[in-house]
């Protein structure tokens, strides 16, 4: 049977800010009550689609200077800033996009 | 129920194989097919026919889920799934090597509800926006392996 739902609740992840130069800047917030494992979440993402990365603390490195995906926590927010670089603008968006998707969707599973 | 097809191909520079396994991974779908919010509980991991899994699908607004399964997965020519909740639509990917490359065809055919068409589209509309989202698809293909 299909489902219908008019708010989904996946949609605690905000992308607030975008910048397009050379490079794709974004930040996005994300309101929560336990901090999801964001290192899990980005990692497997960019795994899945074939981005060879590097993760630290607090952030994953693109490896070949793609750039990168950090986070910050406080107490019911989470400040994450992407900047992919590398690509072409289109490949850009369509990385952002899958790792919003990811933001978004993967915390449900978390929950 | 009157059916549609949507068609739209591309010279994609990558080999078959690379294309194939790209397409062939079932949650990968979200990286290049828009409104495509989450595909989950993928029964078994490897792309074979009989695999199911469960999907979202952000329509305006609207979150659609569902249900699919593969159909044909014959590497590095063909990946094939249908929808088997909603509308019914079956969607295949034919890969075609052309020297070192490759032609990829997606082509879905699908049922068009009346009551979708009724209340939000005529259905010439309704199927350029499904031609609209092929095409927009097989783009989002080729910029992921080649870029």
């Amino acid at each position: 049977m299909i489902r219908l739902r008019f708010l989904h609740p996946g949609r605690h992840v905000w992308r607030v800010w975008r910048r397009r130069g050379h490079a794709l800047e974004e930040r996005w917030v994300s309101f929560r009550g336990v901090p999801p494992h964001w290192e899990k979440i980005f990692g497997s993402t960019l795994d899945l689609i074939w981005l060879s990365n590097t993760p630290k603390p607090g952030r994953i490195q693109l490896n070949d200077e793609r750039g990168f995906i950090s986070w910050h926590e406080s107490r019911w927010v989470t400040r994450i800033t992407i900047r992919l670089q590398g690509f072409s603008a289109a490949k850009q968006s369509l990385v952002a996009t899958t790792l919003l998707k990811a933001a978004r969707f993967h915390l449900l599973e978390e929950e | 129920m009157p059916t549609g097809k949507a068609t739209h191909s591309a010279t994609i520079s990558a080999p078959p194989q690379k294309i194939y396994d790209f397409i062939a991974e079932a949650t990968r779908a979200t990286s290049f097919i828009p409104g495509l919010s989450r595909i989950h509980n993928v029964q078994p991991a490897t792309a074979q026919p009989g695999q199911t899994w469960e999907y979202e699908f952000d329509w305006f607004g609207l979150v659609v889920s569902g249900n699919s399964k593969c159909t044909r997965s014959e590497s590095p020519k063909v990946y094939e799934f249908r929808t088997i909740t909603g509308n019914p639509s079956t969607w295949t990917y034919k890969i075609e090597p052309i020297g070192a490359n490759a032609q990829v065809t997606l082509e879905v055919q699908y049922e068009i509800p009346g009551n979708v068409v009724a209340r939000f589209a005529s259905q010439p509309v309704f199927e350029k926006m499904n031609q609209d989202r092929a095409r927009e698809i097989v783009s989002n293909l080729k910029t992921m392996l080649e870029s």
